[in-house]
């Protein structure tokens, strides 16, 4: 008996003495509990530990994301006080004097604590190797906190993604991952931290995909999907699981209803376009001017904002609760459109000024307001289709999130998340696509993009990536025209077959869903006369890879290998010829060249 | 190690998070205590617009506490600002459909709206609703209300079913009963008015306000001893109550006026009669004058020599006084004590103008005379006797 095998007491026999067997020595009993724990038996690949550690960086940015919250709400108290409208001095004296601490510490200890924590994570993921420094973690965290929790027209969501990101990098590089992993991991991260940021691990996974990543691909998917709901876990956990917003009961119970979403689609989308043009207009304008005004450039914006702030509390933070009572028509419209043209107006300034914060939380602040304003208007053009406010407003938000972030997948299910409300689904579609399409249409580069190109990153724009289309095979191929040859005939038949034709290689059928192939000039060798009834199938032993049309154009590459042509074949019936594509046909596609050119080469066989 | 580190970290962030968690729920539950108090001394104070910036601030520390977002629709009502209370009511209600104090609210919220049905209906639902403390004294303040709500709308059977429903709920408070008491008597029902009278008498033997209830339903009643009776004794408990002592005037004058009356002789039937008929023409002077009306005057003359049909351009309070004073003095004659002991017959017909006089001038004149109002009283039975 090996030592790792378990001791099992043999039964008595009749006479009821136990049969001679050795008794196990306590030795013995150390020696397999020893072998049972044995680092070996417990050790995983490095997919399985991969997935374990997403859990572990779920955990991790659940519990950062949770105090970063905390923090927020402790400074807003702390510097802005506890009423919904604070007192002058402090709306005037808060962002301010918060703007200065914060260029401070960005300036001097965490520049890399500026600017969009989805570029950086990008960055990390397609610059540095998955590298994100601790220190912008912490810098992040604490100089997002102090903008947001003073006042500054910013959200929590994007710094919440960032601190992910950063807080996943660092225990990667603690655990020495491969450089591969390493890359994916903050990703990873970043899933994780905006699904604890906004409570709808579903969003954080489809934005990170879209957005930071951009493909799917199982090996990192799984990864993704864990550490985003271990994330949501804990910040439910600790927050409760009340979604961001009490959405009122909405049912699409005309068809006309979509009209109206459509007419909010176009408002959105120009809306989305105003801001993303002033961010574009305002962001480098304000770095032209000399190093040392940057000190004070997010004073100046916090003191426009507490200006603003005096009349209109509601723009200043993130403004979920304002959001929550747009969407349950405590404001006319006229307020609901002025909330939406100074939130723009403010986050740019707050943004374009280089105070640390995201854009999630005013883009959607942006879009409860102008959808709350355009349904309140509506209602009173058309007061039979009688829509609930709450409605345009939660239809808003993902409207100018598809408009602005250009995320156009993330913004539908976010709506559904947040909203726990499918009968929204198809007024949110068609909105977010009008807005999308005109975002698009009138501003190519997406606001990422942009921002990205503003810092001197040239990060792959993956909007722009999704629009390159696939080449596959079927762009590639030749028809199959010329002399056929199959696995059953003789060498003879065949050299006969090929004999007058010009073509360089043939594939052969082989039958049993094989391909195989042969050049002309070996055909032609001449052989001993008593092989020449051989058939092709016992001479041609290697097999040939096939392709179908669907396929990439290449993979077509990646098979081709020494094969001169490679069949391209019906999914349904391998054995139904529809094409050849060799090495030059590829090229000639990837050249935009060729894809409709008549090729009178000859090619192969259909068995 | 490094994942050993990392499972402390993990374990050693749980508990600092949670303290930090408590901590911040403590004091997010502190602060909307105090904005809920500020809001409760603002309404107090008669400024709802305050108070509903401070049940907001509460609120938007503990926005899961109905209880705040009620008093915030409550404020919010009371300000005059509909569509928000009802934005916040309507969230209410969706939660806790059932909830009496919410469905109270919303009943209030369509009261000012003027939307009747949407009214009595969320008054319905909150009578049959949900209260936490109480459940039966509100519902029964919630019917009471609902009952004033339709009689201000002049729905009198949909008040009386109210009422009939109350009372037969069985309200254990002696207020509620006078109230129940006095409900009924608006809405026409007078034998459940004294019912619930006696209900209030039976624990409170002295309550003045029962005796006279009871007072006002026996005369409604034409039970016109047991109207002096309860008078009476309210008058008695309570001198100072207000109505009793002319309630029971005017039951005395009916009793002294009547000539209907069982036992009376027809002498004193004749009189009573004859005595009616002057106050009736007195009547008719006295709201003449009241209205600046001539009661002879040139067309009247005229009517009467053309057989008292003739067209008259007067308005048509002058046109009923002119041709009942016409009537009345051709009745004069007739209508002596004399007259009419002699034709007895002559009784009925004499009092029927009386009846008549102290209606139409009830319509153009005040009845500020306990004489007419006894006659006027009379007039009002006389269709039921």
């Amino acid at each position: 008996m090996s030592p790792q095998e378990p001791v099992i007491a043999k039964p008595k026999d009749a006479s009821g003495s136990r049969p001679a067997v050795s008794t196990p020595t306590r030795r013995q009993y150390w020696t397999t509990l020893r072998a049972m724990l044995s680092p070996q038996r417990f050790s995983l690949r490095e997919e399985q530990f991969f997935l374990l550690l997403a859990v572990l960086i779920g955990i991790l940015s659940g519990l950062a994301v949770v105090c970063f919250r905390l923090l927020i709400d402790f400074l807003h108290l702390k510097l802005l006080g506890s009423g919904l409208q604070p007192s002058v001095p402090r709306v005037f004296l808060a962002p301010m004097l918060a703007g200065l601490v914060i260029a401070f510490l960005v300036i001097r200890f965490f520049p890399r604590a500026r600017g969009s924590g989805v570029n950086q994570t990008k960055a990390a993921l397609y610059i540095y190797d998955g590298y994100i420094p601790m220190s912008t973690v912490v810098g992040k965290f604490l100089t997002s906190a102090l903008a947001i929790g003073s006042g500054q027209s910013l959200g929590p969501e994007d710094p919440a993604l960032q601190i992910g990101a950063g807080l996943a990098s660092a225990l990667g590089r603690r655990l020495k991952l491969s450089r591969e992993k390493l890359r994916l991991i903050a990703p990873v991260g970043a899933a994780a931290g905006l699904a604890a940021a906004f409570n709808a691990p579903i969003t954080a996974v489809l934005f990170v995909i879209e957005e930071v990543i951009g493909r799917w691909t199982a090996g990192i998917l799984g990864a993704v999907v864990l550490s985003a709901i271990s994330s949501a876990v804990v910040e439910r956990w600790f927050l409760g699981d009340e979604p961001l917003f009490r959405v009122p009961a909405y049912h699409l119970e005309h068809w006309g209803e979509l009209g109206a979403y459509a007419s909010l689609g176009v408002i959105g989308g120009f809306a989305s376009l105003i801001f993303v043009k002033y961010i574009a207009y305002l962001r480098p304008k304000l770095r032209q001017y000399p190093n040392w005004t940057q000190y004070f450039q997010p004073a100046a914006a916090g003191l426009l904002i507490g200006f603003i702030g005096i009349r209109f509390p509601q723009v200043m933070g993130a403004g979920y609760s304002y959001m929550d009572q747009a969407m349950h028509e405590q404001y006319t419209w006229q307020i609901l459109a002025v909330l939406g043209a100074l939130k723009i107006l403010t986050t740019g300034l707050s943004f374009g000024s280089g105070t640390p914060g995201g854009l999630f939380a005013p883009t959607l602040f942006m879009g409860a307001m102008i959808g709350g304003a355009v349904g309140m208007a509506e209602r009173q053009i058309v007061p039979y289709l009688a829509i609930p406010v709450g409605a345009y407003a939660l239809v808003g938000m993902g409207t100018l999130f598809a408009g602005i972030l250009r995320a156009p997948m993330t913004s539908v299910f976010m709506i559904l998340e947040v909203s726990g409300n499918y009968s929204m689904i198809v007024p949110v579609i068609l909105s977010n696509a009008i807005a999308y399409f005109i975002s698009r249409t009138f501003q190519p580069t997406p606001i990422f993009d942009l921002l990205s190109r503003q810092d001197g990153l040239d990060l792959p724009s993956l909007e722009e990536e999704r629009e390159v289309p696939l080449l596959r095979v079927e762009d590639a191929m030749r028809p199959p025209v010329g002399q056929t040859l199959t696995g059953s005939m003789t060498l003879l038949d065949a050299q006969q077959k090929v004999q007058g034709s010009a073509q360089e290689f043939f594939v052969v059928g082989m039958g049993e869903d094989e391909w195989s192939g042969i050049s002309r000039a070996n055909l032609l060798e001449t052989p001993a006369d008593s092989e020449l009834d051989i058939p092709l199938s016992v001479v041609l032993t290697r097999r040939i890879p096939y392709l179908h049309p669907d396929h990439p154009l290449d993979t077509a590459l990646r098979l081709m290998g020494e094969w001169p042509l490679l069949p391209v074949v019906h999914r349904a019936n391998v054995q139904q010829l529809l094409g050849v594509v060799s090495l030059d046909d590829v090229m000639r596609a990837y050249r935009g060249a060729g894809l409709h050119e008549n090729h009178a080469e000859p090619a192969a066989v259909v068995p | 190690m490094v994942l050993a580190v990392t499972l402390l970290l993990i374990i050693a962030g749980f508990a600092l998070t949670q303290y930090l968690v408590n901590l911040h729920r403590d004091t997010e539950s502190s602060l909307a205590q105090r904005w809920s108090t500020r809001g409760q001394q603002a309404m107090q104070a008669q400024m709802p617009a305050a108070a509903a910036d401070c049940y907001r601030t509460a609120l938007s520390y503990d926005p899961d506490n109905g209880q705040y977002r009620l008093h915030l629709a409550q404020a919010l009502l009371a300000d005059n600002r509909l569509a928000e209370a009802r934005a916040h009511l309507n969230s209410l209600w969706e939660e806790e459909p059932a909830d009496g104090e919410v469905n109270l609210t919303l009943a209030h919220l369509y009261v000012r709206r003027g939307d009747y049905s949407k009214a009595v209906r969320y008054y319905s639902n909150a009578i049959n609703g949900v209260w936490n403390e109480e459940p039966r004294a509100h519902r029964i303040a919630t019917g009471f209300e609902l009952a004033n709500f339709l009689l201000q709308q002049h729905q009198l059977a949909q008040a009386q079913a109210e009422l009939v429903a109350i009372q037969a709920d069985g309200p254990a408070n002696p207020a509620d009963q006078l109230l129940l008491g006095n409900l009924l008597l608006q809405v026409h029902e007078p034998q459940r008015a004294i019912q619930a009278f006696d209900a209030v008498l039976q624990r409170q033997p002295d309550s003045a306000q029962a005796w006279l209830g009871k007072a006002q339903a026996s005369l409604v009643l034409a039970d016109y001893k047991e109207a002096e009776h309860a008078a009476a004794i309210a008058a008695d408990r309570d001198p100072k109550l207000d109505g009793a002592q002319q309630q029971l005037d005017v039951v005395r004058e009916l009793l002294r006026l009547d000539p209907a009356l069982r036992g009376l002789s027809l002498a004193e039937r004749s009189r009573r009669t004859a005595e009616a008929f002057e106050l009736a023409m007195k009547r008719i002077d006295g709201c003449a004058t009241q209205q600046g009306i001539t009661l002879t005057s040139q067309n009247a003359s005229a009517a009467t020599q053309s057989g008292g049909a003739g067209a008259s351009s007067e308005s048509p309070a002058t046109d009923q006084l002119q041709r009942r004073y016409r009537a009345g003095v051709q009745k004069q004659s007739s209508a002596t004590e004399q007259a009419l002991r002699k034709d007895p017959d002559a009784i009925e017909p004499t009092m029927q103008f009386v009846f008549d006089v102290e209606k139409a001038t009830a319509a153009i004149c005040p009845v500020t005379d306990k004489s007419d109002r006894a006659l006027l009283l009379l007039a009002q039975h006389e269709g039921g006797r």
